[in-house]
């Protein structure tokens, strides 16, 4: 899966240790901060703003909006 | 024993003692055998009510530009029906009947309808009301499940419209067996009691309180065993239906009454279920309408865990306490946690943009990029950093400057 740039590693970490993240929520992220680079036609390593925004992405649901319709 | 005396107070909906024709024809229009509410909405969105009234009451209903299809496709004999009734009701008497007794009769786009209907996809035309309507006007979480509810999930849906309504949420549900009543008794006070729908009632002087929607007239309890419940949503609460007096609870009229349970929700809790039911319509009721929805989870082996925990693979929040449904509706005691910041200045641009775009007002993730102008990316970035040290909280959707003034009103979801 996608390596991640140095800003974005940080980026990780700072959230990580927030306790905002948890291990399994990483993995997703990760996924998420991908697609967007996929999206953006953006090559690896993924950068700060893709996983920042994969971050705020996740946070951002407070129920429903991430349910199929 | 003397027949206590009704007080003929103007009822909400009218001018003092006035009768309006609107809502005297949509109520009579909606008695009719084979009219149902898309009918009666759409005779009253174009207008053409009393046109319709006046073809039915003279036996040509099908020659109505309304009512011609529901006449096609119903048999001969309902149609026949149909005439016999348009002869024997006059509107304005059905209007006062509906008002008796403390029942108001709303009409959509009239003063008194229901704010929440508003604008819905497809709100009634017409909606009958019983007891305390301003519950509505708080926070508002539908509790809905299976008629074939186990133990325990009856346990969790008392449990659950108990703490919803301590922290003052309005708790919407259809008064069915199962997981509806369960959740009605617990928002009216009661510990979980297998086999018991009673119990006192509750405090009537708070804000918020139980809102039933059912399928059938306001006057018919079903099922007969709710009807203590019955009385007691009413007496604590408001009891709600778009079907007239006397009408049963015809099956079809089920999944209609689900539609305006999720249009007065801010949130649907689906506690148990199986994989189809009248509970998964209501969450479809609720996508239509933005409206979020949250799963309790089950054994992988249960079948009234089965519905539930496919919503929450599909993304559906996932209720592990209360606090998730408070949560979800903007409620919840966590008020965002703010550490104490005692960080040096913050010197990154874009950080700063952020932190001054928040300046003493919450906002949400696209407001904050709008008020920046920066791009997506580099504001998420921002925000990670801001909420690691300590600056930024965030909560329900919402981000805030910690240690800021700033206004903390409850806000809707965004």
């Amino acid at each position: 899966m996608g390596s991640l740039d140095d800003a974005a590693r940080e980026l990780l970490a700072t959230a990580l240790q927030g306790g905002r993240l948890s291990a399994r929520g990483l993995d997703r992220v990760r996924r998420v901060a991908l697609t967007l680079a996929d999206l953006a036609e953006h090559d690896p390593p993924l950068t700060a703003g893709q996983v920042g925004t994969a971050l705020q992405l996740r946070a951002e649901a407070p129920g429903g909006q991430g349910l199929a319709a | 024993m003397n027949a206590p005396i009704t007080p003929t107070e103007p009822a909400a909906d009218g001018p003092m003692g006035a009768l309006d024709p609107e809502a005297a024809l949509l109520v009579a229009l909606a008695s009719l055998p084979g009219i149902g509410p898309a009918t009666v909405w759409r005779c009253h969105r174009e207008g053409e009510a009393e046109r319709a009234w006046s073809a039915a009451s003279n036996g040509r209903p099908g020659t109505n530009r309304m009512l011609a299809g529901p006449v096609g496709r119903m048999g001969a004999a309902t149609a026949a029906r149909l005439v016999d009734a348009a002869r024997s009701l006059d509107p304005m008497t059905e209007l006062s009947r509906h008002r008796a007794h403390g029942r108001r009769v709303l009409v959509h786009g009239r003063a008194g309808y229901p704010e929440r209907l508003r604008h819905d996809p497809a709100p009634p035309a017409v909606l009958f009301v019983e007891g305390r309507g301003e519950v509505l006007a708080q926070p508002t979480v539908a509790v809905v499940g299976t008629r074939n509810a186990t133990r325990a999930g009856r346990e969790l849906a008392v449990h659950l419209g108990g703490e919803l309504a301590e922290a003052g949420v309005s708790v919407v549900s259809g008064l069915a067996l199962g997981i509806d009543g369960a959740a009605h008794q617990g928002a009216l006070g009661d510990r979980y009691r297998p086999g018991s729908s009673g119990g006192a009632d509750a405090a009537p002087h708070r804000a918020a309180g139980p809102v039933g929607v059912v399928a059938s007239g306001l006057d018919i309890v079903y099922p007969r065993r709710h009807a203590e419940l019955h009385r007691r949503v009413v007496a604590g609460g408001v009891l709600l239906s778009e079907t007239p007096l006397g009408h049963r609870p015809m099956a079809w009229r089920f999944p209609a009454r689900n539609r305006i349970i999720a249009g007065l929700a801010d949130a649907v809790v689906v506690v148990e279920s199986r994989s189809a039911g009248g509970s998964m319509l209501t969450v479809n009721e609720a996508l239509d309408r933005g409206v979020a929805v949250l799963a309790v989870p089950g054994h992988p082996t249960a079948p009234a865990a089965a519905g539930t925990n496919d919503l929450i693979f599909d993304g559906a929040t996932i209720v592990r306490s209360t606090d998730d449904v408070l949560h979800a509706v903007g409620l919840g005691g966590s008020s965002p946690s703010c550490p104490d910041p005692g960080p040096p200045e913050v010197t990154d641009p874009a950080a700063r943009s952020v932190l001054d775009a928040l300046g003493d007002t919450p906002a949400s993730l696209p407001e904050v990029v709008a008020r920046t102008g920066l791009d997506l990316g580099e504001v998420s970035r921002a925000l990670v950093e801001l909420e690691g040290s300590g600056r930024v909280a965030r909560s329900a959707g919402w981000y805030e400057r910690c240690g800021g003034g700033g206004n903390r009103t409850r806000r809707s979801v965004p």
